[in-house]
C-alpha cells in the first residue's frame, strides 16, 4: 500500500484504500483531501527534522488522519518522568477545524476527564489554521505544568493542585499507567 | 562332372587349374554319353560339344591373365610384364576359335558375350588378387599418388591388350557389346569401387589442392618437390603444368569421371575461400575495390583454370561429358560465391573491424555486399552478438572501452545498414550492459566536456565532444523523427526490425548514448555534478562549459538544463559582485579574497564541513560579507570553507614556495607558521584538535605537504623542512645516502598523494545517502516512540505513508540500516519487532 498522495489518484477505482474510504465518508472533495495529506506530511516532516524536546508524534499504520503522540511530563511538575500517549484525529477539513485530541494514558489532571477528554481553548473555539500538531502538543505539555483551574473538568484535581500538592502528586502517580506497546490504538 | 567343374571354374576360377586350359585329351563326356545312348543324332551332338569345347579352350588360353602382379613403378615395357603370347600377333588357332565363338550366325552353347564375361571375371580375379592389395598397401604410405595412377594406367593397358587385339580382329562383324569401350568402363568402375574405402580420394584431393594453391600462390610450402631442371620456369607455370599432368594421369588411369570432377570442384571451392582470405584478410582500405578485383580474378584466372582442368578429364573414361561445360551462369555463381566468401571472412573479423574503425571502412563496405544474401543479416546478428557478449561485455572490459567500442559500432553500422535495424538489434545487449555500469554517465559527460581541440588527451571518448560540435546544427525534435511525410524515398522498416524499433538519426552517436538511459534527467543530473565540479575549479575562463551548455540546450531544450544555466550565471555574476565589493572596499585588504557566490538550491550537494580558519582569514571573510550585504541587502553569505583555493607563499630558510592549494591544505600549513627560530612540530591528532578538522582531511593535507618536501614526518609528528637535504647535507659525504632516501621517500609520498582521490568539491553519493538516512532515522524514532515496537515490513509501509517523497529504499536496505542501529544499541530486535531501547535516543 502506498499512501503517497500521487498514488491516491492512480489506485484502482474498485478497491478504495482505507485512506480513500475515510475521505469518501467525510464527503470532501479530493482536492481538500489531498491538501490535508500534504499538510500533515509536511507537519510530520518538520516535527521529525526538528523535534521539540519531550514531544513526538507519528501517524498510525492505517491512516494519515489519525496520529499517536507522546509527551514527556515537564520537569519540576508532578508529571516529571512520566510519559503520556495521546491520540489525534484530524478532520478532513483540517487545518480549518481542530483535531480531536484525547489522552490515551490515564492522567490525573484538572483539565482532563477520566476518559481522556481535554478542556483546552485552542482545541475548541480558539482553534486557528496557523496552529499545527507541534503547537498543539507544546500547549498540552505546558498545560500539564500550568493547569487552567478556572474551568476544571476534574474538580478534585483542581482542588488538590491548589491546596494539597502532595496529595495531587500521589493521585497522579496512582492514576498513571504506562500503556503497553501492543495496547495502542 | 568335368563340365560342371569347368563352369564352376569359369565363374570362380581357382589359380591351380586356371593356367591350365581344359586338356585336349579329355573330351566332354558327362552329358554327351547320355545323349549318345538316346539316339543316332546324338553322336553328332557329341561331336559338336567336343568341337565347342576345343574352341572355348583355345580362346581362353589366349585370354587368360598370367598369375603375376605388375609392381608399382613397373611399366609394360619391363621384361616379362606382358606375357609372351600377348606381345605378338594372336596365334591363328586362338583367332579362329574366338571368331567362331563370336560368330552370331552359329548357334552354339558359347557366345561372344559368354567369352566377354569370362574375361571380365578373369581380370577382376587378377586385379583383386594381385593389384589391389599392392595399391592399398601403397596408399597407406606417403608416396606420391602419381605412381598409383601410373600403375592403374599400366594395369588398364595390360588388361586391354589382348582384348583390343581381338576386337581389332573381329572388326565390324563383332557384337558392339564386345567393344573395348565397354571394357574400359568396366575397368573404371572396378578401379573406383576398389578404391572407395581407401585414402585415394583424399590423396588426390590433397595433391590437386597443393598444386592449385601453389598455382595461385596461396600455399606457404610450395615448390618443395620442384625438380632442379624446372627452375627456369616460373612458379605458376610449373604448377600449372604439374596440375595438368596429374589430371591427365588420372584420366589415363581411367578415373577422369564424375568422382574426380567432384574432387576438383571441392578443391576449387576451397581455393576460392583461401584466396579471399589470403589476399584480402587485412586489406581494409576504403573505398573497397575488392569485389571488383575478385570478379576480375574469377574471370581471368579462376575460370580458365577450371576449363582447362575439366578439359583434361574429358577423355574416354568420363561418361558424364555434359557436365564439363562451363556456362555464363556458372561464372556468375562463382563470382557470387567469392563475394560470399569475402563476407564470411569479414564477418569473422567484424569485431576487429569495429575495434579498428575507421581504418576498416573498406572492409565494412565489403560486408555490405554480403548482407544482400539471404539469411546473412540474421547470421550477422547472432554471430556478432555472441562475439560481443563474449569478448566485450564482461567484467574485464572497462566502461570507457565499451563506450568507445559502442561509438565505433554505431559509426560502422551506419555504413553497413543505413536503416539502423542491425544496429538496433546488436546494440541492445550492449546498451543493457552499459546501463548496469555505474560510471557510464560520468564517462559520457566527461567525454562531452573534453576539449576537442586538445590533441593530447588520451580519453577515447573525447570524440564525443567533436561529435557534439558536428551535431550542433542538427535540431533534435524527438517526437517528430518517426515519419517524414514529405520524404519521397520513404521505405517501410525492414522485416527483421523489432517492434520497438525506432528510427534514430543513425549518425547521431550522442543521441544513442544519451538515450541509453530511461530519462534524460539522469544524464542532466550527472552533467550538473560534473559541471559544478569544473566551475569550482580555479580558473578564469569557462568558455568550454558555456559552449557545451548551449549545445546541450539545442538537444534537450532549456527546461531540463535550467539549473546548469543558473550555475553558469552564478559564476558570471560572482565576477561582477566580486569586482563591486572590491571597488567598494578599495584599498582594504579585503581585495585579497574573491568569491564565487552560488545559489545553493541549483547546485548539487556541496561539502559544507567547516573547520577553523586562521583568524586573519576570518577577518577578511567578515569584511567581505559586510561588503556583499551592502550590495545585496537581503542576502547573507554562507562561507563554504573547504572549497576555496588559496595561493600560498611559503618562506623557508633556503627557498620560497608558491603554490595554489585547497583551503584545508593551506590551513594545515598555516598551523606550522612560526616567527622565532624554534621549529614547530605537531602530530596529526594535535592538528585535528587545533583546526577542528576531520582527521582524514588532515592526514591527506599533511601527506600533500610532505610530498611537496615542505613538511617532514618523524615518528608520528610533522615538522617543517626548512632546508632541503641537498643543501643541508651538501658538505657531509655520508649525507648522500640519507639525502637520496629522504627525497625518494618524499617522491613516493607525492605519488601516493597523487594517486589518492583529490578532494572533490562535491559530496559523494554515499555521504548524501547517509544524510538522507538520518532523516529517515528521525521518522523511525518517531514511529517507534508513538506506535511501539513493529516489524520491518510495517516500518517500511509506514515510512512510505508518511514521507511526502515516498521511501526509496527496499526492505533489505532498511534492514541493513536498522541492524546497524541494533549493533550500536539504539534499537533492539525482539520476536521480529524492532523496538527503541529506552533512554538510548
Amino acid at each position: 500500500m502506498d499512501y503517497a498522495m500521487e498514488d491516491t489518484q492512480n489506485s484502482a477505482p474498485g478497491a478504495p484504500t482505507a485512506h480513500e474510504s475515510a475521505k469518501l465518508s467525510s464527503g470532501t472533495t479530493q482536492a481538500t483531501a489531498q491538501s490535508v495529506t500534504k499538510r500533515l506530511q509536511s507537519e510530520l516532516m518538520t516535527l521529525m527534522l526538528s523535534p521539540p524536546p519531550g514531544i513526538s508524534a507519528f501517524p498510525s499504520a492505517t491512516s494519515l488522519l489519525s496520529w499517536t503522540a507522546t509527551i514527556a511530563g515537564p520537569e519540576r511538575t508532578p508529571y516529571e518522568n512520566l510519559t503520556f500517549k495521546l491520540s489525534l484525529e484530524f478532520p478532513s477539513n483540517y487545518p480549518y477545524a481542530a483535531p480531536t485530541v484525547l489522552f490515551r494514558t490515564p492522567i490525573y489532571h484538572p483539565n482532563v476527564d477520566f476518559s481522556g477528554r481535554i478542556c483546552l481553548d485552542i482545541l475548541k473555539d480558539k482553534w486557528s489554521a496557523v496552529l499545527n500538531v507541534q503547537s498543539v502538543l507544546l500547549s498540552l505539555q505546558s498545560l500539564l505544568g500550568e493547569p487552567n483551574n478556572a474551568s476544571p473538568l476534574n474538580g478534585q484535581a483542581a482542588e488538590f493542585w491548589d491546596h494539597n500538592p502532595t496529595e495531587f502528586k500521589r493521585q497522579v502517580l496512582l492514576r498513571h499507567k504506562d500503556l503497553e506497546d501492543d495496547e495502542e490504538c | 562332372m568335368t563340365a560342371r567343374r569347368r563352369i564352376f571354374e569359369s565363374v570362380f576360377p581357382s589359380p591351380g587349374t586356371k593356367s591350365l586350359p581344359t586338356p585336349q585329351a579329355t573330351p566332354l563326356i558327362g552329358a554327351g554319353s547320355f545323349a549318345a545312348s538316346s539316339g543316332g543324332s546324338s553322336q553328332e551332338d557329341d561331336q559338336q560339344s567336343v568341337q565347342e569345347e576345343r574352341t572355348w579352350h583355345h580362346a581362353t588360353e589366349y585370354l587368360s591373365v598370367p598369375n603375376k602382379a605388375i609392381a608399382i613403378g613397373q611399366t609394360l615395357d619391363h621384361l616379362g610384364v606382358l606375357p609372351a603370347k600377348w606381345t605378338k600377333e594372336p596365334p591363328q588357332i586362338a583367332v579362329r576359335a574366338i571368331q567362331r565363338i563370336c560368330d552370331p550366325t552359329l548357334v552354339t552353347n558359347v557366345s561372344g558375350k559368354k567369352l566377354y564375361s569370362w574375361y571380365l571375371q578373369e581380370i577382376s580375379r587378377h586385379y583383386l588378387q594381385h593389384e589391389m592389395p599392392l595399391i592399398l598397401a601403397y596408399l597407406k604410405g606417403t608416396g606420391p599418388i602419381t605412381f598409383v595412377l601410373q600403375l592403374l594406367r599400366n594395369v588398364k593397358d595390360f588388361y586391354l591388350t589382348p582384348w583390343s587385339s581381338i576386337a581389332a580382329l573381329l572388326g565390324t562383324t563383332g557384337d558392339s557389346s564386345l567393344d573395348v569401350r565397354h571394357l574400359q568402363r568396366f575397368l573404371l568402375s572396378l578401379f573406383s569401387t576398389s578404391l572407395v574405402e581407401s585414402s585415394f580420394d583424399h590423396k588426390l584431393e590433397a595433391d590437386i589442392f597443393d598444386l592449385v594453391s601453389a598455382f595461385f600462390d596461396l600455399s606457404q610450402a610450395s615448390s618443395n618437390d620442384r625438380a632442379e631442371d624446372d627452375m627456369q620456369i616460373d612458379g605458376s607455370t610449373y604448377h600449372h603444368q604439374k596440375l595438368m599432368e596429374l589430371l591427365r594421369e588420372v584420366d589415363d588411369a581411367g578415373l577422369g569421371g564424375f568422382g574426380t570432377q567432384k574432387i576438383l570442384a571441392e578443391v576449387m571451392d576451397e581455393i576460392l575461400g583461401l584466396f579471399v582470405e589470403k589476399n584480402y584478410e587485412s586489406a581494409w582500405g576504403s573505398p573497397s575495390s575488392i569485389p571488383a578485383e575478385l570478379s576480375e580474378w574469377i574471370e581471368s584466372s579462376f575460370v580458365p583454370l577450371v576449363v582447362e582442368a575439366l578439359a583434361c578429364l574429358r577423355s574416354i573414361g568420363s561418361s558424364t561429358r555434359a557436365s564439363t561445360h562451363v556456362s555464363e551462369q556458372d561464372i556468375t555463381d562463382w563470382k557470387e560465391r567469392a563475394v560470399y566468401e569475402l563476407g564470411s571472412l569479414r564477418l569473422k573479423q567484424l569485431f576487429e573491424l569495429i575495434v579498428s574503425w575507421d581504418d576498416s571502412r573498406g572492409a565494412i563496405e565489403d560486408l555490405k555486399h554480403y548482407l544482400t544474401h539471404n539469411n546473412a543479416r540474421a547470421h550477422v546478428i547472432t554471430q556478432f552478438s555472441e562475439e560481443l557478449s563474449r569478448r566485450l561485455l564482461q567484467p574485464g572490459a572497462s566502461t570507457s572501452q565499451i563506450l568507445d567500442l559502442y561509438i565505433r559500432l554505431i559509426q560502422a553500422f551506419t555504413i553497413l545498414d543505413p536503416r539502423g535495424v542491425l544496429l538496433d538489434r546488436i546494440a541492445r545487449p550492449v546498451r543493457r550492459y552499459l546501463r548496469e555500469r555505474e560510471d557510464t554517465i560520468k564517462l559520457i559527460v566527461s567525454g562531452l566536456l573534453s576539449d576537442p581541440s586538445d590533441e593530447s588527451t588520451n580519453d577515447p571518448l573525447a570524440i564525443l565532444a567533436v561529435k557534439l560540435q558536428e551535431a550542433a546544427q542538427i535540431s533534435n525534435d524527438e517526437d517528430d523523427v518517426d515519419i517524414d511525410w514529405d520524404d519521397p524515398n520513404w521505405v517501410p522498416n525492414p522485416i527483421d526490425a523489432e517492434p520497438e524499433y525506432k528510427v534514430l538519426k543513425l549518425s547521431d552517436v550522442i543521441g544513442h548514448l544519451i538515450s541509453l538511459f530511461e530519462t534524460r534527467d539522469v544524464f542532466v543530473k550527472e552533467f550538473q555534478n560534473i559541471l559544478g565540479e569544473r566551475l569550482l575549479q580555479f580558473k578564469d575562463d569557462y568558455e568550454a562549459e558555456i559552449r557545451l551548455l548551449e549545445l546541450l540546450k539545442i538537444r534537450f531544450g532549456d527546461t531540463p538544463l535550467q539549473a546548469c544555466e543558473v550555475m553558469l550565471k552564478d559564476i558570471s555574476d560572482s565576477a561582477r559582485i566580486d569586482a563591486w565589493v572590491r571597488r567598494e572596499q578599495n584599498g582594504e585588504q579585503t581585495s585579497r579574497i574573491s568569491t564565487k557566490v552560488l545559489s545553493r538550491l541549483f547546485w548539487p550537494a556541496l561539502h559544507t564541513e567547516a573547520f577553523k580558519l586562521p583568524p586573519e582569514i576570518t577577518e577578511l571573510q567578515k569584511a567581505y560579507s559586510a561588503g556583499f550585504e551592502k550590495y545585496k541587502t537581503s542576502r547573507k553569505l554562507t562561507w563554504l570553507d573547504v572549497l576555496g583555493d588559496v595561493t600560498v607563499e611559503l618562506e623557508l630558510e633556503d627557498r620560497t614556495i608558491e603554490e595554489v592549494v585547497k583551503t584545508p591544505q593551506a590551513a594545515v600549513i598555516y598551523a606550522f607558521t612560526h616567527e622565532s627560530n624554534t621549529p614547530i612540530s605537531k602530530t596529526a591528532a594535535q592538528l585535528v584538535e587545533e583546526l577542528e578538522m576531520d582527521e582524514d582531511i588532515v592526514e591527506n593535507c599533511l601527506l600533500f605537504w610532505v610530498g611537496k618536501l615542505v613538511l617532514i614526518k618523524s615518528n608520528s609528528s610533522y615538522s617543517v623542512l626548512e632546508r632541503l637535504p641537498s643543501a643541508a647535507l651538501q658538505d657531509t659525504s655520508i649525507g648522500e645516502a640519507s639525502k637520496s632516501s629522504t627525497i625518494a621517500a618524499a617522491a613516493a609520498v607525492a605519488s601516493a598523494t597523487a594517486a589518492a582521490a583529490p578532494v572533490s568539491a562535491l559530496r559523494s553519493e554515499e555521504d548524501i545517502a547517509e544524510e538522507k538516512m538520518q532523516v529517515y532515522w528521525q521518522f523511525i524514532v518517531g514511529m517507534l516512540t508513538n506506535q511501539g515496537a513493529m516489524p520491518l515490513p510495517r516500518i517500511v509501509m509506514m515510512l512510505k505513508l508518511a514521507m511526502a517523497g515516498g521511501f526509496p529504499y527496499s526492505n533489505e536496505e532498511l534492514r541493513v540500516f536498522l541492524d546497524k542501529r541494533v549493533d550500536t544499541g539504539k534499537l533492539e530486535l525482539a520476536g521480529g519487532n524492532y523496538k527503541l531501547v529506552k533512554g538510548a535516543v
